[in-house]
């Protein structure tokens, strides 16, 4: 609960009896049944919009040319043969490339916007307004971020795999002796079902720590506009770090 | 419906007072922070320094966060400052009390908002257009009627509304007073409390009961120093 002399000043309307990102996740994970309500549920989906179709288009092309590029340096630069060409591409641009850009991409994008857009309704009290009003801000606020983020980070990296392969095959069969078909079949040949299911629940992890690292950054660390550059550096290096250990984690749990 | 005893904030402090149903309340506070926190302790967003108060027959000292989040959603508040949601337009500010509360979507609520707009004086037309538009496209009176709206369309036990009428024309605020009113003859259970900011507008309000925060003196000195 605020205190009486806090709920003066605008702009300090915090959110109550939160210190940080681990308790706002703890509580929000008990509320996902409040995504049933028609307002946090269209929250979620304007968040998976911008997050993540916004962005498909660019995301397509990335993921055709770092395939291409993978598969061409391989098999022509080094001369090592499609299955080895193939085996690479799969490790370095399915497993590691596309989890790594698209997170990179969502918070540099619709993470530093949702960041200050939550920093902004903080200090313009309107939070204070949603509690006023009987909504929980962080049903409206926190929850479809987090699980947006998610969807986001999910369908982006699968925007991006798909490219690579589609795209990035077909490029290498127009520019390079390798033809389509052979890419697809030496990757048939290597590609794991469980590889898939792994690196989409990463994808889910990842984005659900962008979109509450998001949160906490907008939310419940000090806040002001003078501090935006400070608090958006912040968010960009606290995402690396994530990103890095879940990526590395998950690599070296199933050497995917 | 309200009772408040000695209350007493960081800024202003109000002796024993209550508003019962059907009642059309003013309160007036001698300024803007004396206004917003009257509002934080009446519907429990924060705790009193002194004093209880009682809204809808349940003490809120006893209530817990959600408790108060829980009977706040039986109430309607207006505000025109802070009052709405700034990403969201006013079409979907309007509709967000509703939606949250009772799963309401636009459909539903259609022929409300056109029973609202009606005693509001605002052309469906005019109306229809200013819903697209973001709060600070807005003018001043699109915001307050926007947010009075999404306040009625809960169907409150009780309306409270803060400085609503803040850079109104004489006759818009005119309308949105009409407007209450109507609110409150529908259902003779409901009230309603308009926080004003000074007395100035309370004749063309006529309430039916008047209560008057008077500033505390330790602030007076505080500011002095």
């Amino acid at each position: 609960m605020s205190t009486a002399h806090g709920t003066v000043q605008p702009g300090h309307a915090d959110l109550p009896d939160f210190t940080g990102g681990v308790d706002l996740f703890l509580h929000i994970a008990g509320r996902v049944r409040q995504l049933a309500r028609p307002p946090v549920r269209a929250a979620l989906w304007h968040q998976v919009e911008r997050g993540a179709l916004d962005f498909a288009g660019l995301t397509a092309v990335m993921g055709a040319v770092s395939g291409f590029f993978a598969i061409a340096t391989v098999e022509v630069g080094f001369g090592l043969g499609v299955t080895l060409g193939v085996r690479v591409f799969q490790a370095l641009v399915l497993g590691q490339l596309a989890g790594f850009v698209c997170a990179l991409l969502l918070i540099a994008g619709p993470g530093t916007a949702a960041m200050v857009e939550l920093g902004l309704m903080r200090h313009q009290g309107e939070l204070r307004t949603l509690q006023l009003i009987g909504i929980d801000p962080r049903d409206l606020l926190v929850l479809p971020r987090v699980v947006g983020f998610a969807f986001a980070l999910f369908v982006l990296t699968f925007v991006f795999q798909a490219a690579a392969i589609l795209g990035g095959f077909a490029l290498a069969a127009l520019f390079t002796r390798v033809s389509f078909t052979q890419q697809l079949v030496a990757l048939s040949a290597t590609l794991e079902p469980s590889a898939l299911v792994i690196s989409a629940a990463r994808d889910l992890v990842l984005g659900a720590a962008i979109g509450m690292l998001v949160c906490t950054q907008g939310l419940v660390a000090p806040f002001s506009p003078a501090r935006m550059p400070r608090i958006a550096s912040q968010l960009l290096s606290r995402s690396l770090v994530v990103l890095v250990v879940v990526q590395g984690g998950t690599s070296l749990l199933f050497r995917s | 419906m309200i009772e408040i005893d000695e209350l007493e904030g960081v800024h202003f402090r109000l002796p024993r007072a209550r508003v019962p149903a059907g009642e059309l309340a003013a309160v007036v506070a001698p300024t803007v922070a004396c206004a917003r926190e009257f509002v934080d302790l009446l519907l429990g967003l924060a705790d009193p320094a002194q004093g209880a108060v009682r809204l809808l027959g349940q003490p809120l000292a006893a209530l817990d966060a959600a408790g108060r989040l829980a009977l706040r959603a039986r109430l309607g508040f207006a505000a025109q400052e802070e009052g709405l949601v700034g990403h969201l337009a006013l079409g979907q500010n309007i509709l967000l009390g509703a939606g949250y509360h009772r799963g309401q979507d636009a459909g539903a609520l259609d022929a409300r908002v056109r029973t609202l707009l009606g005693w509001c004086g605002w052309p469906e037309e005019e109306a229809q257009e200013a819903f697209m538009r973001q709060p600070d496209e807005a003018t001043p009176f699109e915001r307050s009627t926007s947010a009075w709206l999404r306040a009625l369309l809960g169907e409150p036990e009780l309306l409270v509304c803060e400085n609503l009428f803040s850079g109104l024309a004489a006759e818009q605020r005119g309308r949105l007073i009409a407007a209450s009113v109507n609110f409150l003859a529908e259902d003779p259970r409901r009230g309603s409390v308009f926080v004003l900011v000074g007395d100035r507008l309370v004749e063309e309000l006529q309430p039916t009961s008047m209560l008057y925060l008077s500033l505390r003196g330790d602030f007076r000195a505080e500011s002095e120093a």
